[in-house]
């Protein structure tokens, strides 16, 4: 039993990483960056004495940090796998806990020369994965279309693939563009462009509407994504290892209350309660 | 200043402009042709990189190394000869390599250590309709919680338990698998040699096994089935082993619990029983086959708890039971049980980097003369970084 003495000082060495306060981390969707820097300002206002480090990279990167420990919410745009829940489950012996916060609609942009004004689901399907390419096939001019799209740690990047693209690959012609304001200012600048983010995003380009199940064209602002007719809406999503605890469930609890949900209004997504 | 040094002056200041509008106007237009040819070459160039970097995305490699001390209290009557040890090793070198192109896969993973280099799994994967996997080559055996669901670098306690490590022993087999998932339900059913991998081992019969595992997973809870129905044939006698079929069958349950319940981090409950004939190993030679306790009946079983500590630490123990034998009882000749008591401690220096303190307990619990603690403890000291 002397043989443990070892054991237990290493326990008792590791004791200071158990406890003390730090910052709160908030890391991953690029989606929800702005928003949760919008949360963070108001939130640590209110909170003078706490701190929040809110980071983007995509909705991948952030539930990576989540299964890694190096984060303590993760912001994604997309629901997390279920293999990504088995590793925090094997790497934390708990299930991670979603909590919707906002809503989204996942708009397309184009242009604002672009005489093109809707689109159908199965023509943004086309375009995305390359069946289509040219405008004119779309009742647009005759001109070549130029595809932006997201990287594959983007949460918007695997919503539109599973929802607009039924899973197929996007086209090979697709540029890669890290953010969605990347894809902004690329469509801004290229008249043949087309390009795709979340809505409170779209300054400077036109955003299309979508023909939902009514078959009547929709553009994706907060009546058409309430109430459903726009068709590429989604919830976006705070994950934390386990229930939310301390400041991570204030924090939440923050973003949820009325306030909070005002604040999504404001950014130009659709609140949640 | 008189009108000669005024236009001197006018002349020097003129000068400049007078020899540039004697120089040939820029050709722009050839300017921006060059520009943009420039552009599309990059542009083709980059066209073709990207199409090289997304063929490489389909290749992954990862792997692990655990580099360990281990000191090891020694005993003349061992408990547990695999804790006899006193130094530094490599525990494993794990190097795999995945290629997967959509519906179909391939999978090498090799295990280096101070003892060599050997293949550790090898397979093909086929990606089949009504969400059916096909697999063929040398497999995960598909048989409880230990072998069949954790990697070897996610052990709560470092290494599988007692009789795990015996009626499982090499956690591979070479046949072919299918696996079949739907919601929480999951199964996976195959056709193996039967005499798994270790030592290199090869089939040395014309008889198959079916081995097979049920998983129902509801998150907070998952519980697993499994079974392995197979023969060993013994072609000549070899001293106390005489020639005939020998029964090679295991039965399994394993379950596993996930608990919220304090706030410094989850707590795991995990449990697995396991009976069956005939234990795993070499098979090149006949006097390999003795060492196999044909058709002996084998029992164990183990209980653990592993409780989170905030984001960078982790506690476990375990006691686990397996009984080599058990048609004979405790104070018979050749009986032996042993019962041996785990505690460790993980530390995570981020996502790849992990210490780990271990130190094993084993204990005779049933044997010739009766229950003996022999001094036969060992503390193990780990490093593990993965990739």
């Amino acid at each position: 039993m002397t043989r443990i003495a070892p054991l237990l000082a290493a326990a008792l060495a590791a004791a200071p990483t158990l406890a003390g306060a730090q910052a709160l981390t908030v890391k991953g969707s690029d989606t929800m960056v702005i928003l949760a820097q919008r949360w963070a300002e108001a939130w640590m206002k209110q909170n003078p004495s706490k701190k929040v480090q809110v980071t983007g990279g995509g909705s991948g990167t952030g539930i990576a940090a989540l299964i890694n420990g190096t984060t303590d919410i993760a912001n994604s745009s997309r629901a997390i796998k279920a293999s990504e829940t088995a590793r925090i489950r094997d790497r934390f012996s708990v299930l991670p806990t979603e909590t919707a916060v906002a809503r989204d609609g996942v708009a397309f942009y184009v242009h604002e020369s672009n005489p093109v004004e809707q689109l159908t689901v199965a023509q943004l399907k086309a375009i995305y994965v390359g069946d289509v390419t040219n405008w004119k096939e779309v009742g647009g001019k005759d001109a070549p279309i130029v595809l932006y799209s997201r990287e594959n740690s983007s949460g918007t990047y695997v919503f539109v693939k599973e929802t607009v693209l039924g899973n197929e690959d996007y086209a090979a012609s697709a540029q890669t563009l890290p953010g969605t304001a990347a894809v902004v200012n690329a469509v801004a600048r290229e008249a043949k462009g087309i390009g795709y983010g979340g809505a409170a995003y779209a300054k400077g380009v036109k955003e299309l509407k979508v023909v939902g199940k009514d078959g009547q064209g929709h553009l994706p602002n907060a009546e058409n994504v309430k109430s459903g007719a726009y068709p590429l809406s989604r919830p976006l999503f705070m994950y934390t290892r386990g229930k939310p605890r301390g400041d991570a469930k204030a924090f939440i609890d923050y973003c949820l209350s009325p306030e909070g949900q005002a604040v999504v209004t404001q950014v130009g997504y659709f609140p949640v309660r | 200043m008189n009108a000669r040094s005024i236009a001197a002056i006018a002349a020097l200041a003129l000068a400049p402009a007078a020899i540039h509008a004697q120089e040939p106007a820029r050709d722009l237009a050839g300017d921006v042709d060059t520009v943009t040819g420039r552009v599309d070459a990059a542009a083709e160039k980059l066209a073709e990189l990207e199409t090289t970097v997304k063929g490489l995305t389909k290749l992954k490699f990862s792997g692990y190394v655990q580099g360990r001390f281990t000191d090891g209290e020694k005993a003349v009557f061992h408990t547990r000869s695999d804790l006899d040890k006193e130094g530094f090793y490599v525990r494993r070198g794990r190097l795999k390599a995945v290629y997967d192109a959509g519906d179909a896969q391939a999978v090498i993973q090799l295990d280096a250590t101070g003892s060599g280099v050997s293949l550790k799994e090898a397979y093909a994967q086929l990606k089949l309709p009504w969400e059916l996997t096909l697999q063929a080559g040398q497999l995960p055996l598909p048989f409880g919680y230990e072998v069949g669901v954790v990697s070897s670098a996610h052990l709560d306690l470092l290494e599988r338990s007692s009789v795990v490590r015996k009626l499982l022993a090499g956690e591979y087999d070479r046949g072919v698998a299918l696996a079949w998932s739907r919601g929480p339900l999951s199964a996976k059913a195959g056709l193996y040699n039967g005499n798994g991998v270790e030592g290199g081992a090869n089939d040395n019969d014309n008889l198959k096994d079916v081995i097979g595992r049920v998983a129902y997973d509801l998150g907070v809870v998952n519980v697993g089935l499994s079974g392995w129905y197979g023969t060993l044939r013994v072609y000549n006698t070899v001293g106390t082993l005489e020639a005939g079929d020998y029964d090679r069958t295991r039965l399994g349950l394993d379950v596993q619990a996930y608990l919220d319940l304090l706030p410094v981090g989850g707590t795991a409950i995990k449990a697995e029983y396991l009976q069956g004939k005939t234990i795993l190993g070499k098979t090149a030679t006949d006097a390999d086959l003795v060492k196999l306790k044909a058709g002996i009946p084998q029992m164990g079983w183990y209980a653990l708890v592993s409780q989170t500590l905030g984001k960078r630490d982790a506690v476990a123990v375990r006691y686990d039971y397996y009984d080599e034998n058990t048609d004979l009882d405790d104070g018979e000749a050749g009986a032996k049980a042993t019962g041996t008591l785990a505690l460790a401690w993980h530390h995570w220096f981020g996502g790849n980097l992990k210490a780990s303190v271990l130190y094993e307990i084993p204990t005779q619990v049933k044997g010739p003369d009766g229950f003996e603690d022999p001094d036969d403890d060992a503390l193990t000291f780990q490093l593990q970084a993965s990739f």
